[in-house]
Order: structure tokens, then sequence, then C-alpha cells
């Protein structure tokens, strides 16, 4: 449960504050804003000329693999985002795995660049993905169709709007709907995961992870409103042991080991708040200075000398 | 002795070896008393190892064969490189393509409007006043079972996949391909026609032959290229006259047009960097038959595992046979008007089309009126479309086993197709 009306009486700073106007919903923080520095493309992407006439066209990123769910697992992202799923391969296996129909999903919510106004979209399907926990919805606006992580209670023939603007005054928001605060696609993907937002200091906003640690975030983040769908995930009863292989486990004793280094000895307190930090705040490095001389330069100058030492 | 794979497999019999020794053996031309007779007789006899060199199985000197060029050149591939490439994106309406948003989007692109869940009066008419006898009817059932149980031409048929167990591969069976059923069952049926019509129709109709069409157009700022291949053309001497009279196309200006908000018409459409800038249409306008009456499309995907996509469904299936029509019914009127066809047609053009998927058919009449599909002022002159549900050709039928299952003929079919046959 949320609770955000402790924001009006912490916030310092008056200027571009967001408010949620929500009590008992849960928030799931899902992508970067949009800005043209900071979403570099990984590879190069065609734009004509009809649509720059409008507006830039909604890049999507290619997410790196080996970490979390692309462990092992080998994608071949084509060079256009599409619809259509993608071949993947089990790497260090015979066969390749399971093909699971594997979908390009796009993780930020962000409005494309030169589009005045909200981002408006519908909700057509909402559909099963095999590779992750979560369902996924497709959406569209315009010409653009794509897949983005679905909410708990979305359906088909909604309407969601992602806005880019930090306003003085409260916004009501829906479930779905995304505004500014938090980094994306990274914290909360799983099913049944939700964050939830503490306080505000200046420009940043202290955020709860989905595994209970402080994160603080840049106010210019985006954070969807809602929590991530298929929360019945857990208590699925797995039934067989081909199902765990299935999920990815690989068969085990069922005793408890002492050295694994699971449910470690020590209870410790749990870290403290991590500083998350855009491309621009960074420290910039500092520039070498070389000192380079020309070599018939030196000789001269060192030959002037020679005689008077 | 020649040293061979089939006498180093280890599953050869040991009683075989020495066969398998005798019948590899290196031979030599025998020292017969024949040719003693031939030297006698004054011929000349040569070792025949001179002329030809036998192939070693250790050593092949590909230098001396000859070189296995193709006969045909291999097609370019869809890079920078191919002549067709264009950096402007064109956005293709294909046979793989479907309207996200079924009926709604189709008649949002075409400026259409749906005039009855039925096809117009007069194509009814003539389609109760062909009466077919009892013989006709029991050659139509076999017309439906030649094409689906009794043709001698198999193929290996792509694998219908289950979307829930994408990882199920059954095994391919051998059939006739979707395709070719619904061209013996629509020629065939056109053929039944023709024999019961007088010949002043039948002789100004020909049959076209099965060639991609293509039609370009600018919508929503984009250019949009429509490529399709029917199966059957039927081409005639004049085009097809309107159903409604202006009067009547002036009655429907007030309803109302679809919006798709938020989408654009032309959602969902395939964008392609190489593609060829002008139409295309087998037939050349000098021809006898310039001009399409009807034409029929089958819904079969080649070289897809799945025949029909799970996200194809009825709205959707509909959708795409409203584009297609417009398709072709913009073509004719290019025919007719020009490249540069004037906004509000001067007389509108009408093309039939039957959507076919083996058992189920669609019938769509479309009139063409106005080409200014930007315009969305709500008093503005629009298209007309008729277009009917999805008809049963049959219910069962079906190889079980050894028993040839056939049940539920519906003979409502034939008669539409005979109703757009006649009409002129």
């Amino acid at each position: 449960m949320l609770r955000i009306t402790n924001l009006l009486r912490l916030s310092g700073g008056g200027v571009g504050e967001t408010i949620t106007n929500t009590l008992t919903k849960n928030v799931c923080v899902v992508s970067w804003a949009a800005t043209v520095q900071q979403s570099v493309p990984s590879r190069e992407f065609h734009m004509s000329f009809n649509q720059l006439a409008r507006f830039k066209e909604h890049m999507v990123e290619a997410p790196k693999p080996g970490k979390g769910n692309y462990f092992r697992r080998d994608v071949h992202y084509p060079e256009k985002y599409t619809i259509k799923p993608i071949r993947h391969v089990v790497v260090g296996t015979l066969g390749g795995g399971i093909k699971h129909p594997f979908l390009w999903v796009d993780y930020k919510r962000h409005v494309p660049e030169g589009m005045e106004g909200p981002l408006i979209e519908r909700v057509l399907q909402i559909v099963y993905e095999p590779s992750r926990t979560a369902h996924v919805a497709l959406v569209g606006y315009a010409d653009k169709l794509r897949y983005i992580i679905a909410t708990e209670n979305m359906k088909p023939g909604d309407i969601i709007k992602t806005s880019n603007e930090i306003t003085k005054i409260a916004v009501r928001a829906n479930e779905g709907d995304a505004y500014p605060l938090g980094k994306g696609g990274y914290f909360a993907r799983a099913a049944g995961t939700c964050c939830k937002i503490l306080r505000k200091i200046g420009q940043r906003v202290v955020v709860l992870n989905a595994k209970k640690r402080e994160i603080s975030l840049p106010q210019n983040c985006m954070a969807v409103v809602g929590r991530v769908s298929n929360v019945s995930w857990d208590t699925v009863h797995i039934g067989s042991p081909n199902n765990l292989r299935r999920m990815g486990y690989r068969p085990r004793s069922g005793l408890w080991h002492r050295k694994t280094g699971y449910h470690g000895r020590k209870l410790r307190r749990p870290p403290p708040c991590e500083e998350y930090v855009t491309k621009d705040q960074l420290p910039k490095p500092v520039p070498r200075i070389k000192l380079t001389m020309d070599p018939d330069v030196t000789h001269t100058y060192f030959k002037q000398f020679r005689g008077t030492y | 002795m020649r040293f061979t794979a089939s006498l180093l497999n280890p599953r050869m019999w040991i009683n075989m070896r020495g066969k398998a020794w005798y019948r590899f053996r290196k031979r030599a031309i025998p020292d017969d008393a024949n040719f003693k007779r031939i030297i006698a007789a004054g011929y000349n006899v040569v070792d025949a190892n001179e002329y030809v060199k036998p192939l070693s199985p250790l050593y092949t000197d590909y230098d001396s064969l000859p070189d296995l060029k193709p006969t045909y050149p291999v097609p370019p591939k869809n890079d920078r490189n191919n002549p067709d490439w264009h950096d402007e994106i064109c956005k293709v309406f294909d046979a793989n393509v479907f309207p996200i948003e079924g009926v709604q989007q189709a008649l949002a692109f075409t400026k259409g409007v749906r005039m009855s869940s039925e096809l117009p009066g007069p194509i009814l008419e003539r389609a109760d006043s062909i009466k077919f006898s009892e013989e006709e009817d029991k050659m139509a059932q076999r017309i439906v079972q030649q094409a689906f149980l009794w043709d001698s031409y198999l193929e290996k048929l792509p694998i219908v996949k289950h979307p829930d167990y994408p990882s199920l591969n059954p095994r391919r069976v051998y059939g006739i391909p979707l395709k070719r059923s619904n061209e013996i069952v629509f020629k065939n049926f056109l053929r039944l026609i023709e024999s019961k019509v007088s010949p002043s129709i039948s002789l100004s109709r020909m049959m076209a032959p099965e060639e991609e069409l293509r039609v370009n157009l600018e919508r929503h700022n984009s250019r949009v290229q429509f490529r399709l291949t029917p199966i059957v053309n039927m081409v005639s001497t004049g085009l097809l006259k309107p159903i409604l009279s202006k009067q009547e196309v002036e009655d429907t200006q007030h309803l109302p047009l679809t919006d798709i908000y938020p989408f654009l018409s032309t959602a969902n459409m395939e964008e392609v960097n190489v593609y060829k800038e002008a139409d295309h249409f087998a037939i050349q306008p000098q021809n006898k038959f310039p001009y399409i009456h009807t034409s029929a499309f089958s819904h079969h995907i080649p070289g897809s595992h799945i025949h029909l996509h799970p996200r194809w469904n009825d709205d959707r299936f509909m959708g795409a046979t409203i584009m297609t029509n417009f398709a072709t019914a913009l073509l004719m009127a290019k025919r007719k008007y020009g490249p540069e066809v004037p906004k509000i047609l001067p007389e509108p053009v009408t093309t039939q089309m039957v959507h076919m998927t083996g058992k189920e058919f669609q019938f769509c009449v479309l009139q063409l009126n106005t080409l200014d599909l930007e315009d969305s002022s709500p008093t503005s002159i629009k298209n007309n479309v008729w277009i009917t549900e999805k008809i049963d050709l049959y219910s069962e039928l079906q190889n079980y086993y050894g028993k040839e299952i056939f049940e539920g003929y519906n003979p409502e079919i034939l008669k539409l197709v005979a109703g757009m046959y006649l009409s002129t």
C-alpha cells in the first residue's frame, strides 16, 4: 500500500513537483525519462524524412545479454523493433533448449521527442510470455505497436497515458499510466512486484525497492502506477519435477546443505540508500594535458644551453 | 583393391566381406579370345584408360571438371545494394498483414460505409433466378470432394502448430495444399455456371492468370502499397455498372465515419525499403478483356507453420477482405481515368470479391465513389461496402481412417457465385 501524502509536508524546492493523490495504489518503477542524449541506441536505426517531420522515431534498445532473464540465452535481435517473436537459443545445451516465442519488450515508458502533450495508447491484448514471470501487453498508438509489461488490472480496450511533465498540482493517476519518477525497466519487472515512493528530497525521490531496499532517483525518471501482473505466480502448485526443469532448476536432493551460501548465518542491517545518477551528473573525466615538443625543437633548445652548463 | 567406405562399415556381416571384396575389386580389361578375333578381322583395339580417367575416391581434380554454374542468376538480397532500394519507407499490405482493429480500421482507411450484412439486392435476385437441377447439385458436391479428398496431387503440408505448445513438432503429413483445393472449387463452380448461361455473357469473360497485383496509394503522408496474388481473376470487356445511383450515393452522405483513435488506419502494416514504384497488373490495357469483374483470393500463407495465425479472428479477416477489394477497385479506377484519378469519380467503379479459407467463404462488393480519403468531414461522399459474414461450404469433410465423411453441404454458396457471375 502506498501513502504519498507525506510528500506535501517534506517537499523543499517548489518548482517541479509531482504529487500523486492516490492513497491505496502501488507503484512499479519502470523507465528512464527520454532525452536524446540519454537514450543512445545500441544499433543504428533508420529514420525517414516523413517521420522526422512529425517527431523522432521511438527507438527501442536491445537489452544487454548475460543478466537476469537473459542468463545463458543467446537472443538474435533484428535491426529494427518488431512484434514478431524472436528466435533465441539456450547456450551450452544440445539442441538449444525449449524454444519459446521470445517477444521483444519495450521497458521504457517515455514520450517520443517532439511530441507535445501526453502519449495516449490503447491496450490491445494481454499476452502470456513463457520467458518471463509477468504478463505482457500489446499496446499501440498511430502506426506503432509494441509490448510493455502489463500491470495487474490491465485489460484489452484500456487507454494508457504517459506524460513527461512535472506539474505543481497533484495528478489523479489511473492504473497503467506513467508519470515522471524512477529508473526504468529495471527495478520491478517480475510478477506481482511493486515499489513504494517514500519521500522527496530536493530534486531526488527516495523509493523502496521490490527487495525492500531504499534507492534515490532523479525526479525525471518515469514510474508506472500499479502492480506488475500475474500476481498469483507465487502460489502456483509446481506439480511435477518436470515442471521445475522447464523453469530452469536442476535436480537437487531437497535437504538443507550448510555450505551452499544461501540463508547466511549473520543478520546484517540493510545497506544505506543507493543513489542513481544520470550520465550528465557523473563526474566528468578530467582532460589530460600532454606536453609535447617537436624533436627538432628539443635538439636546438638543449644545444643552445649545452655550452653554458 | 579399391578403398571404399562400404568395406569399412563395421555393421557389415563377416560373411559379406569376401563378396564385397569381389564386388568392389579393381577390374582390368580381360584378355579374352574375342579380342584376338577382332584384331584378326582388321579392327584397331586401343586401351580404354587412355580416354577415360576413373575417378579416385581419395582425390578429385576439380579443375578438370566442368563449371557447374546455375542457369538462373541468384536474386539480390534486400540490402542497400538492391537496385530497388529506396530510403523512403513504404508500407506494404500483404497476405500476411491484417488490420489490427478489424473492420473499423478497414472502413477508416477506405473511407467506407457498411451498407448491410448481405449482398446488394440485384445480385441476390439474380442468384435466385438460376436454378440448379439435382444432377448439377451432385456435380457441385463432387467438385468439393475432388478438391479436398480425391485430388491426386500430394505435397508435404506445413505443420499446424498449437500456439500453447510451440516446441511440439508433429510429423508432417502429405496432402492437398489449401491453395490448390481453393482453386479447384472456385474454377469448377465457374465452369458449372458457364454451362447454364447464354454465350453472350460467357464470351465476354475470361480467366486471367495468377500473378501479383501491385497498387500504390498515399495515406497519412506515407506511401502504401498493396501486393496481392489472387487465385482467379475473372476479367471482362467492360466495367461493372454502379449499384447505387448518384441520388442514392448522396443519401448516404450523412452516415458517420469510423474513428479508431489513437490508431491510424495504416497500423500493423509492414515497413519496407525495397519496393517497385509502379503499379502492376498482368493484363495490359490494350487487351480485349482489360477490366476486373470478380477476383477470388485464398487465405493461405505459403511457407508458414500455421495457416491461420491465432490473431486472425473474424473481425480482422473481414477487414482484410475490404482492403483487398479496395485495391482491385483502385486499380480499375486508375486504368479507366489514368494515373491521376480525380478526387470524386465522375462514374463510380465497382468490383466484386470472394475470400476463401477452404471451408469458409466471404463475399464482398465495393463501390468506389471518391479517392479523397484524407478529408474526414462528416458530410463528404463516402464509398459503399456490402460484405457478408463467413459462410460455411460444408460442416464436415475429412478422411477419417479410410472413411470419407462429407456432411452438411451448403448450396447457397454456388448460388451467390452465380449471382456475382451474372452481374454486368
